[in-house]
């Protein structure tokens, strides 16, 4: 939380404001690939397992098999050498193949983004048409009992683990009230509780915010001068308070978008949808490096790019940041 | 200034609990968190004492039984007591998360106060830390480690730990920043203190709040992370309840006995709502100290 107030104190003094985001999300980038290299090399040896897929089942693979994958696999360079390697493949999108089916891991989570990103946008959807109407009501109540429903509303939503709602809403929406199926992903309708899963945590945070950056706002002298000039209250809350309420919120889309993505784990896995967090369960379950790596790449990968789109787009929202004249 | 807190005015140390305590007891739904936490946690500590039936005891006639006085929260599915698995699995889940806190806690103090008394290298590189960890999407990397580290209770605890100090760090690094430019610090420094004694003497005990309520809003937040990946799989091992495991053994019984998968996952649920609650009663009792 705060966040807001953290990028503009590194703006100060500091020169060109997207120049620096673009040097910061580059070594977290490359830090990322490091740590998720290293991973797969501590993970062990792989040469076994893979040296027995060509085998009949029950039998052993022999000293020289292994020794052959492991040769094959360069296994017996030095690990800069095969991190520098690992590191030029993977820029050109070529992330190896899975040790279980032996499939390329880049076609595999090709294959499972749509599915997500459905889900994940289905589940923006609901975050925006929700967050917004509970922030600002949750702002302009303050003081109110009201305002105390809406707090501890929100905090519940915050505080109620997605497995758990995940069953909740199958029992009552499926199992009780029959409205809508219980799993798989045919039609519609087998989206909605899976999308309002993965939105209530993500939905109580943004919601907060946005309130806390509210209420601020409306303490602030351009809204006594709003006010004092005429404008309705409407005009003042949505057109002046509102707009500048929303950049502190969005400084955190990039948080909200890891949240999605570990969320669609778990949502994956109770409504049996496939996508990019079943994937990634079934690989880290099974032990099959090469696709953990590439799905801890990929979310990674995702998060800062959505930062990086955030910090650059955030001068255009922000004059203050584009002029480096912070208040 | 900083991460949503405003440090009170006060000269080298902070003026007694008084009025922010004052403040939170004016704050029913923060009252109704401190009170269930200290429920919780006396329940908790005291289960063995309560006279519970054995959590493990595998009593396979008496399955799936519902509530009645011999077992008051009813039997799972091999007839091993609910209530007694549910306290003592609480026990599991609370302590771990309170050992995940507490660490994260102290390596946030340390590497904030770090960063915002060195400056320069020090604090760039502590925070391009910061920004690497909270880049990572937290469950699915931690995870990936577990497992590789191989899984258990006491791998759990250390994952979390490592992925979880961020936040503390950058709060105490920024109230930091702030207290450095204080004249009590730097009267204290024009007298030839040591940045230990600084550090020690003059900037922990104005940290307090601040650490204090975000260590607590952590311990909500810890607890689902903590129960998602027992949840997953990457947690306690079976047979030994803990909530998060309990709520994936009960997807089984699901359409069968729906009470065994809603008690565990109430139980979550409280203390998480509870934590939270408390948190943000004294995140606000303590942010409207100079107002």
């Amino acid at each position: 939380m705060g966040e807001p107030h953290d990028v503009l104190l590194e703006v100060r003094g500091r020169g060109c404001y997207a120049a620096r985001r673009l040097a910061i999300a580059g070594p977290t980038l490359l830090g990322l690939s490091f740590l998720i290299f290293l991973l797969g090399s501590l993970a062990g040896d792989p040469s076994g397992k893979i040296a027995e897929r060509g085998l009949l089942p029950g039998e052993v693979p022999t000293a020289e098999q292994i020794a052959a994958v492991h040769h094959e696999l360069g296994l017996d360079r030095p690990l800069p050498v095969r991190y520098g390697e690992w590191l030029v493949r993977a820029a050109h999108g070529d992330l190896g193949k899975s040790l279980i089916t032996g499939q390329g891991v880049g076609e595999a989570i090709r294959g499972a983004v749509p599915a997500t990103v459905g889900l994940a946008a289905a589940a923006t959807m609901l975050l925006i048409m929700v967050s917004v109407p509970l922030g600002v009501v949750g702002a302009l109540l303050r003081g109110r009992w009201l305002q105390q429903v809406v707090r501890v509303g929100t905090l519940a939503g915050a505080s109620i683990p997605g497995f758990f709602l995940a069953y909740l809403l199958i029992y009552v929406f499926a199992v009780r009230l029959h409205l809508l199926p219980v799993f798989g992903s045919v039609g519609p309708k087998s989206m909605v509780l899976p999308a309002v899963t993965l939105a209530v945590g993500p939905t109580a945070l943004v919601s907060r915010l946005l309130q806390k950056a509210l209420v601020e706002e409306l303490g602030d002298d351009y809204i006594r001068t709003a006010r004092a000039k005429g404008l309705t209250e409407t005009a003042v809350v949505v057109s002046h308070a509102l707009r500048n309420a929303f950049l502190p919120v969005v400084t955190v889309l990039g948080n909200v978008l890891a949240r999605l993505l570990e969320g669609a784990v778990v949502v994956e896995l109770i409504f049996g949808r496939s996508g990019v967090g079943s994937l990634t369960l079934q690989a880290v379950g099974s032990s099959d490096y090469p696709m953990t790596q590439g799905v801890v790449l990929f979310a990674g990968v995702v998060v800062i790019a959505f930062n990086l789109a955030v910090d650059l787009t955030y001068p255009r929202l922000d004059p203050r940041v584009r002029l480096g004249a912070v208040s | 200034m900083g991460e949503g807190f405003s440090l009170g005015r006060s000269r080298g140390r902070q003026r007694g609990l008084g009025r922010p305590v004052g403040r939170l007891l004016r704050d029913p739904p923060a009252v109704v968190g401190a009170v269930a936490l200290i429920l919780v946690a006396a329940v908790l500590a005291a289960a063995p004492w309560l006279g519970l039936k054995d959590p493990l005891a595998v009593s396979v006639p008496d399955r799936l039984a519902r509530f009645s006085w011999a077992h008051p929260l009813g039997t799972d599915g091999l007839g091993r007591d609910m209530l007694s698995r549910t306290l003592h699995g609480g026990r599991t889940s609370v302590a771990l998360t309170m050992a995940v806190t507490a660490i994260t806690t102290v390596v946030g103090v340390v590497l904030g106060v770090l960063a915002g008394l060195r400056g320069g290298f020090v604090d760039s590189s502590v925070m391009r830390v910061v920004e690497l960890v909270q880049a990572l999407p937290l469950v699915i990397v931690a995870m990936v480690t577990v497992k590789l580290l191989g899984g258990g209770p006491e791998k759990l605890v250390l994952v979390l730990s490592a992925l979880g100090w961020t936040g503390q760090a950058r709060v105490v690094r920024a109230a930091t920043l702030s207290l450095r430019e204080r004249d009590f610090v730097k009267s204290s420094r024009a007298l030839g203190s040591s940045r230990l004694r600084i550090a020690f003497r003059h900037l922990v005990p104005n940290l307090l709040g601040p650490v204090v309520v975000i260590a607590t809003l952590e311990v909500g937040r810890t607890l689902l992370a903590l129960s998602t990946l027992s949840f997953l799989g990457f947690g306690a091992r079976p047979p030994h309840p803990e909530w998060g495991s309990m709520l994936a053994d009960a997807r089984t019984y699901f359409f069968v006995a729906p009470r065994l998968l809603i008690i565990p996952g109430v139980a979550i649920f409280i203390v998480a709502l509870a934590a939270n609650l408390f948190g943000e009663g004294l995140r606000d009792a303590f942010e409207a100290r100079t107002a």
